[in-house]
């Protein structure tokens, strides 16, 4: 059953609906259609011109906040972004992937990459980002909370901040949704608190089968589909917040009500793979990374707000070349089904999506063709949400070695998503450590040319 | 019946209590804990004067006996008591034996080791998130060697301030202290590891965490709002400042052994100093070697002379027992009691707490017989006079109490397997708290409806308590369901959720199906805010 669209987000107004229309008449303009398409009704008529001037009439925000949902590819273990989006085919650290056009002019990213290719005017590449952490651990945490670690500040990621800012509270399913994390951990509400936290599917899994939320599904025989047993716990829970009225039993009580309440098919069927059609599931790959971005466009149907999707294996200090190939494949299906039906189902203007790691690797191949950690430069990538137009972002030196123009930091890539989703990045916090914290770190700058 | 009014039953119990208690008391190790206690007494009726004299009494009701049994032990061996003693303290409850349990409590070991948690969490808050999670075993059952060996806190304290490098233990003084605490646990370096080794980082830990004393902001540029100026906050670090060998010899016979520090970004540099603007000085030589400044910052922090250390110990404990802080913060809500109330409560504790020589078992004795830890926390209906906070249980006393109620012992280093405490520990990190946003994840829920607690400790082959309730066919249908609702929920089950629980088909007299229905009782109960709270 395909749920019905929800104008919950922001409790939808006129000017957001006016506002989505104009800004589908320009994805339309951007989408190949021949000029004359342009001419009729949409393109050049009155009706983008009002729904222009009703989008515009309001606050910065408003001009800026086009997408509310997120969807994060996370490529971990530090993808070489030297072997996908800026290769340097002309130098002994090119290596033998060679580099293919794309339908954007002066756009060229790996052979290995061919359907991604044809939605390039869907994305921008940002060739610049730099940062000096090496380490996993430490690069992840940067990369993914836009602060380097410091002692005793338990920071959200990005998924919490968002969901945090733009997800009501008492929706049936979590606002933040974690496909594939390689391991417990991985991702974090920090100091935002559980209702930011992501609901973790498939966490170590290996295999698509395994995409499954933990305990969701309840035997025959469990307490939890007892209807005696749960009206039995719903009556204490309701005599208890009656004798002892307080935040904190209200919470609970509700906490378990809504835990139930995710167990019933309408919530659980999210999660469902098996209801999408063969071919569909064919077209996104039937490994786990394309299974997990197709439940992620199914939870961002039913207006989940941020869904990561890991695809794991990007540490490659060995056989880079053979591993990256098999995984660029992987990704090239999945990330262009993604766009696609995204697209065809009128979500791809509302929905951006981020592909990236914790950093990129070493330009100059090493003795066991691998290639090992390198944060001096590496790339990303940014499609839909009206902020993937075609952009080219940033140069790295001809050796791949160092950024050569725009340089810019895994924050400001952080408070630029923000700031495409609505929400302002210098709005603070309150930390666990008493101190008021920023989404995004205060030197944070917007990339030119995104917004 | 006696011709007091007693059943004999009653009686023979009543008599078994007080003659434990006197066995105790005239222990001779006791003497001192007496003492303690007394003093304890003492200050928790001044406290209450304080809080009480200005309000009416009888608008703030205390808690019931199971609610108070239930209640310290949670936060004194953060476990839920076993039936049969839950039951016990609930049929001879009086002032005289709360104080006799209140007592038994904090001496037991299990105490040292829940006070070690809360320590652990109040002075190193930031092993509580990765990465320095790894350093939360070490430190905790050091701490816990030292309170339940009886050791002051300030010098528990100034031995985790004080902490040497690794390097530094070849020395030959390391050496000479090495033998004379030959027996304890190396002190753990969680001070130093999980600052990173920066002296800054170190030097807003202690003040901050140890005294209360927010230097941090001050890091960067002057604090915008409160007193403290970026030079005294350097100034401070300054103390946490290693020496190299070159600088260790010149301050061997300099007048001032510790370090001087540049302010990043500047071109200040400030020579070691107290932010409370005191000269420092020794009583004999002054310290001596690369840690000197930190040494001595440490002993400084133990004294007597320094009132933050008391204070902040005895704020943080407040908070804890007590669900309130005595001092609202930016961190934590205003308190219910009148700020000048509180302030006075804080002057008290504090100067009853040093004068005891900074004895946690006397801290603990005091908070928990005050009547304002004894308040109810349910609503009467009016809505006058205090109530007592409603406080979410940590994975720890969740985890303990599970076992507790299943009829399992609690789980101990020294007896049990490794997967065992693995596991414990596992589940006890994914069911965490958030104190500053008290509630639970879909996630933690599920666990309990459906996944890892349901299946550990709602299973009816595998649940101790159930398995043996099945078992007693010479007990009626209500009383095992009775003995469920002690295990569980430390307290008598009420008519009205008898005929709940017949209405559901789960109090039936059916014998073959005892076993699934007394687990499915198990199962709602855990499930329940009651059980998951410390109300």
């Amino acid at each position: 059953m395909r749920p019905k669209q929800s104008f919950r987000r922001r409790g939808d107004t006129r000017r957001n609906t006016l506002r989505t229309m104009a800004l589908s008449a320009g994805a339309l303009s951007g989408a190949g259609l021949p000029a004359g398409a342009l001419s009729v009704g949409f393109g050049n008529g009155w009706l983008p011109a009002l729904a222009n001037h009703a989008a515009h009439a309001g606050t910065i925000d408003a001009e800026r906040s086009v997408a509310n949902r997120v969807v994060l590819l996370w490529l971990n273990g530090g993808p070489a972004t030297i072997d996908l989006w800026d290769l340097k085919p002309r130098h002994a650290n090119g290596g033998p992937f060679r580099e293919i056009m794309t339908r954007t002019p002066g756009t060229r990213i790996s052979e290995h990459l061919p359907q991604l290719a044809r939605w390039s005017e869907q994305m921008a590449i940002i060739r610049s980002l730099s940062s000096k952490e090496g380490d996993h651990s430490r690069a992840g945490h940067l990369t993914r909370r836009g602060y380097v670690p410091q002692a005793g500040i338990d920071f959200p990621d990005l998924g919490a901040l968002v969901t945090n800012e733009l997800y009501p509270p008492d929706e049936l399913l979590p606002g933040y949704v974690c496909i594939a994390a390689p391991r417990s951990g991985f991702s974090s509400n920090g100091f935002l608190g559980p209702k930011c936290a992501p609901m973790r599917v498939g966490q170590g899994a290996r295999s698509a089968a395994d995409l499954v939320v933990p305990n969701l599904v309840a035997g025959p025989n469990a307490a939890v589909n007892d209807a005696e047993s749960l009206a039995l716990l719903e009556r204490m829970n309701r005599q208890f917040v009656d004798r002892h009225p307080s935040e904190i039993a209200t919470r609970y009580s509700a906490a378990t009500q809504k835990a139930i309440a995710a167990m019933t098919p309408e919530a659980a069927g999210a999660f469902d793979l098996s209801e999408e059609p063969e071919k569909t599931r064919r077209r996104y790959g039937e490994g786990l990374f394309g299974q997990g971005c197709l439940l992620a466009r199914r939870l961002l149907e039913r207006d989940v707000c941020f869904v990561e999707v890991t695809l794991d294996g990007w540490d490659t200090h060995s056989d880079n070349f053979n591993r990256v190939k098999e995984l660029s494949l992987r990704l090239d299906t999945a990330f262009s089904a993604l766009l696609e039906d995204l697209q065809h189902r009128g979500l791809l203007s509302s929905t951006l999506v981020i592909c990236m790691g914790e950093f990129g690797r070493t330009p100059k191949i090493n003795p066991n063709s691998g290639r090992d950690h390198w944060p001096g430069v590496w790339s990303a990538v940014v499609a839909g949400g009206q902020l993937g137009r075609g952009q080219l972002i940033g140069e790295s030196s001809h050796d791949g070695t160092a950024v050569e123009t725009q340089p810019y930091a895994a924050a400001d890539l952080i408070a630029t998503v923000c700031r495409g989703v609505g929400i302002d990045p210098m709005k603070q916090n309150d930390s666990n450590v008493g101190r008021p914290i920023r989404i995004a770190d205060p030197s944070a700058k917007l990339i030119d040319g995104l917004l | 019946m006696t011709s007091l009014g007693l059943s004999r039953a009653s009686l023979i119990r009543w008599v078994l209590f007080q003659a434990v208690a006197v066995m105790h008391a005239m222990s001779p190790s006791s003497a001192q804990s007496l003492a303690s206690t007394d003093a304890a007494l003492r200050t928790a009726r001044q406290i209450d004067q304080l809080v009480f004299h200005t309000s009416d009494e009888s608008h703030s009701p205390s808690c019931d006996a199971s609610t108070f049994h239930r209640r310290v032990h949670l936060d004194a061996v953060g476990r839920i008591a076993s039936a049969s003693v839950a039951r016990e303290y609930a049929r001879s409850d009086s002032p005289a034996t709360r104080r006799i349990v209140i007592d038994r409590l904090v001496e037991s070991a299990a105490c040292g080791e829940r006070t070690a948690q809360l320590l652990r969490e109040m002075w190193f808050p930031q092993t509580s998130v990765p990465p320095h999670r790894y350093l939360i075993a070490d430190t905790e059952r050091w701490i816990a060697e030292q309170l339940i060996g009886g050791r002051p806190l300030n010098e528990v304290a100034r031995e985790l301030i004080a902490v040497p490098y690794a390097g530094y233990e070849r020395s030959a003084e390391i050496r000479e202290h090495a033998e004379a605490s030959e027996g304890r646990s190396a002190v753990p370096r969680v001070l130093i590891a999980s600052n990173q080794y920066q002296a800054a980082r170190m030097a807003a830990n202690v003040t901050g965490d140890f005294l209360g004393i927010d230097l941090s902001c001050a890091q960067c540029h002057d604090h915008p709002f409160q007193r403290w100026t970026q030079d005294e906050f350097w100034a401070t670090a300054a103390f946490f400042q290693r020496l190299d060998a070159r600088r260790v010899e010149e301050a061997e016979t300099s007048r001032t052994p510790f370090a001087s520090i540049q302010i990043p970004e500047t071109q200040r540099v400030v020579q070691a100093a107290l932010f409370t603007g005191r000269s420092v000085h020794f009583e004999k030589t002054p310290p001596q070697g690369p840690d000197a400044g930190r040494q001595w910052f440490a002993s400084w922090v133990a004294g007597c002379e320094n009132p933050f250390f008391a204070r902040q110990t005895v704020s943080k404990f407040w908070h804890a027992l007590i669900g309130e802080p005595l001092v609202a913060s930016s961190a934590s809500p205003a308190a219910s009691i009148d700020p000048s109330v509180a302030a006075n409560v804080l002057d008290r504790l504090s100067d009853a707490f040093v004068e005891q020589q900074f004895d946690h078992r006397f801290l603990l004795r005091c908070i928990l017989s005050t009547r304002v830890y004894q308040l109810s926390s349910q609503h009467r209906g009016d809505s006058t006079g205090m109530r007592g906070q409603l406080r979410e249980l940590d994975g720890e006393q969740l985890f303990d109490s599970l076992r507790v109620a299943s009829g399992e012992g609690v789980l101990r280093n020294d007896l049990d397997t490794n997967d065992e405490l693995h596991q414990r520990s596992l589940l006890c990190e994914r069911l965490q708290v958030d104190r500053s946003h008290p509630s639970r994840t879909i996630g933690q829920s599920l666990m309990f409806l459906n996944g890892e607690v349901a299946e550990a400790f709602c299973d009816a082959e595998q649940n101790a308590t159930v398995r043996a309730l099945a078992e007693a066919r010479f007990m009626s249908e209500q009383e095992c369901v009775a003995a469920l609702y002690w295990s569980v929920l430390n307290r008598s089950v009420r008519p009205d959720e008898i005929d709940a629980l017949r209405q559901a088909g789960l109090l039936v007299e059916d014998p073959p199906t005892r076993a699934d229905r007394y687990a499915r009782v198990f199962w709602v109960l855990v499930n329940t805010t009651e059980f998951n709270t410390n109300y």
